[in-house]
């Protein structure tokens, strides 16, 4: 049997704002939204102000969540007998980790039960299932299974392709 | 329970569209009250108090629950496929801004059965005309203002979609227009939303907190508020157009089969009407007594805007130039929709000459402007965007005769509808008035038999969806590259998303063909 090299995949979503550019847009939007309303509020329409207040904290409360669920990922390191999957946002910790043997492990990637579900991609083990590239697009989690089958598949089959390389837009190998 | 609890951008999408589907049809039943009225001079079927209601509410229904949620749905469908992402950012924000529409609407139209009825003052809500209101006055405004709450949650979310959310690769000047021409709709939206709300809400308090912001007689001024609802007013146009516009840029190339002309000049174009928007607002009020200088200054601002729109129907048509063209429905739409658009337009460029507007204004010919504007404008794109994508959607292709015959009839009808009320709007007869002098008689019961027809043939369609939507067993599947011309990720995936599920291991060997996946 030989000795694989281990291989590891990142699925996080793909962060196309960076926190600079969320501030210049928080700043854009304020400056307008707040000119506007201090415009209006200096000729005696103060109660334009206040929506305007509200409504920027909603644009920043989105923008921070969003910032936020960026840094969320899920990562899969192969070795020659066993996956081991962790979950959970940069910074903060791994809040979920399982290692089950390769050799038992299957991908599921699960038809949606209705015509505009998103597809589900579940590894499964011994009855137990984790979901996993929720924040992929169907293609990438086409993608990613026969990633993740080639991967799994028994050693003793063939060996596995291991080099390091990207598949596809929003994960890396 | 699904459907109310579901944060997938699809459903949503879908219940966005099935929404104001239902609100096309009651606006629409409302203008087929006013124009069964206009069939006549003197009073036939509504007394004037009631046609006052139908006017205003027709206006609320269609802007609010029929073109704004159908763009949004057409957003919510396209918007993530178009930028490579599984969902909107904020799915549940979502989920919550689309179920405040039915509560609103359910609101706003439970007023025609209070005593007193509904609204009446016309949709710009001016004081003190509005606050003469009786118990519809604050249900209309708490109506407006889960209206609002509803266009900022979408607005939000698009933003930060868009922002955060695209491919690799997807860089701002790569993004397809739809997709541009809502990030400056949702922009808009953002800027001009709070202006509305705190409009509204100054009304309320001026009637019912004795506070005097628009009311004369505690030193307030009625006239501010015209500046006010129309600083919103007019970006809430281009709310209701740039959308619009990005749908026909989307269509043409497709089946012109060339890229479209002129891409980053459409974004520039796009986001210097958007800036525009926000410095013309008084050409609604060039009879309300400006200054000279103000007149001036927004006659021009206004006639500025010509050039950016000029832009768009000529790259439009260069696109279309030497392209091997066909006609699908779509494309009907679309080539219907720069012609009368365009027509849309020039009657705007007239309206926009202070002087002779001293003429239009209030008039019938303003009417006629608008309904161009939107109907054959926000509504054709609306329509067109809808069977374009539809293959997509469903899965199932819709029939092509009927959409032909859709587009003829509604082409057709639309302008025995509007155009005559150009000539009666010249001639002097004033909007917002159920009964008219004689002599107009005859231009409005064409106009009258224009509009039964077209909403009569709006069935054409309802029947063509419905079957793609519900009843699509036994129809053939469309193709995954449904238009030969089109491009953009949103067609990579075939229609609709097939279903894998790899029960078998790739045999040795055969890696390379399940890479290609
Ligand atoms: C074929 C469809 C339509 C017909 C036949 C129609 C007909 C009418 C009529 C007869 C009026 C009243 C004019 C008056 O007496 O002053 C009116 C007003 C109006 N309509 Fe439409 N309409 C249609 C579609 C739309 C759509 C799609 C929108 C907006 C998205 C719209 C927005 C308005 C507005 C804003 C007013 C002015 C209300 C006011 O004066 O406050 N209409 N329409
Ligand atoms: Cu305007």
């Amino acid at each position: 049997m030989t000795v694989l090299p281990s291989t590891q995949i990142v699925i996080g979503p793909n962060a196309s704002m960076t926190a600079r550019a969320a501030c210049i847009l928080m700043a854009a939007a304020s400056s307008a939204s707040l000119s506007i309303a201090a415009l209006f509020a200096i000729r005696g329409f103060w109660p334009v102000l206040p929506f305007a207040g509200l409504e920027l904290a909603a644009l920043a409360a989105a923008i921070w969540v969003s910032l936020r669920r960026n840094r969320y990922q899920e990562v899969i390191r192969f070795d020659a007998q066993m996956l081991h999957i962790e979950c959970g946002v940069r910074g903060h910790g791994v809040h979920l980790r399982i290692d089950w043997p390769r050799s038992s492990t299957r991908v599921m990637c699960e038809p949606p039960t209705r015509l505009n579900d998103p597809i589900q991609l579940q590894l499964v083990n011994a009855g137990c299932a984790i979901q996993l590239a929720a924040c992929l697009t169907d293609e990438d989690k086409l993608k990613l299974a026969t990633r993740l089958r080639e991967l799994i598949h028994p050693g003793w089959i063939s060996a596995p392709s291991t080099s390091s390389r990207v598949v596809s837009a929003d994960f890396n190998i | 329970m699904r459907w109310i609890k579901t944060t997938n951008h699809k459903d949503l999408g879908t219940l966005y569209l099935w929404f104001s589907f239902a609100m096309f049809f009651v606006g629409g039943l409302m203008s087929l009250v006013i124009r069964a009225e206009l069939f006549q001079p003197g009073l036939q079927f509504i007394d004037p108090e009631f046609y006052n209601q139908m006017i205003t509410l027709h206006a609320l229904v269609m802007i609010f629950g029929g073109v704004m949620p159908a763009f949004v749905g057409l957003a919510n469908w396209m918007v993530p496929m178009m930028i490579g992402c599984s969902d909107l950012a904020l799915p549940r924000v979502n989920n919550w801004g689309f179920w405040i529409l039915p509560f609103a609407f359910a609101m706003l139209l439970s007023t025609l059965f209070l005593p007193g009825g509904g609204p009446a003052g016309g949709w710009t809500l001016y004081p003190p005309l509005v606050l003469q209101g009786g118990a519809s006055f604050p249900l209309t405004i708490f109506a407006i203002h889960m209206l609002g709450i509803s266009s900022i949650t979408g607005a939000i979310n698009i933003v930060v979609t868009i922002m955060n959310m695209r491919a690799p690769g997807m860089t701002l000047l790569k993004m397809p227009l739809f997709v541009w021409t809502w990030l400056i709709t949702a922009y808009l939206l953002i800027a001009v939303m709070p202006v509305l709300a705190g409009a509204v809400t100054m009304l309320l308090t001026d009637k019912y907190f004795g506070t005097s912001f628009f009311n004369a007689a505690g030193g307030g001024d009625p006239v501010m508020f015209e500046h006010i609802f129309w600083f919103f007013g007019h970006p809430e146009v281009y709310i209701m157009i740039l959308p619009a516009f990005g749908i026909i840029s989307t269509i043409i190339p497709t089946f012109a089969r060339k890229q479209l002309f002129g891409y980053s000049s459409m974004v520039y174009a796009t986001a210097s009407i958007a800036f525009l928007s926000f410095i013309v607002w008084a050409h609604h009020m060039f009879t309300v007594g400006i200054p000279l200088a103000g007149e001036l200054f927004f006659m021009f601002s206004t006639m500025l805007i010509a050039v950016p729109t000029g832009v768009k129907v000529f790259n439009w048509l260069a696109t279309m130039w030497r392209g091997s063209m066909t006609f699908e429905t779509p494309m009907l739409f679309a080539i219907g929709f720069v012609f009368l658009f365009t027509i849309g337009g020039f009657s705007g460029i007239m309206l926009a000459l202070a002087p002779v507007d001293f003429q239009y204004h209030n008039s019938y010919f303003v009417v006629a402007h608008f309904h161009y504007v939107l109907v054959p404008g926000a509504i054709f794109s609306i329509i067109g965007g809808i069977y374009y994508w539809i293959p997509k959607w469903t899965g199932v292709m819709y029939n092509e005769t009927l959409g032909k015959w859709h587009f003829w009839l509604s082409a057709i009808f639309i302008n025995i509808t509007f155009f005559p009320q150009h000539f009666v709007g010249l001639a002097g007869m004033p909007r917002r008035i159920p009964d008219y002098a004689v002599q107009f008689t005859d231009f409005n019961q064409i106009s009258t038999i224009g509009a039964f027809l077209y909403f009569i043939a709006q069935f054409l369609m309802v029947y063509n969806f419905l079957r793609c939507a519900l009843f699509r067993k036994g129809m053939a599947p469309a193709k995954a590259v449904v238009w030969e011309g089109a491009h953009g990720l949103e067609w990579t995936v075939p229609s609709p998303a097939p279903y894998h599920t790899f029960e078998d291991p790739p045999h040795v060997g055969d890696d390379e063909t399940a890479h290609a996946h």
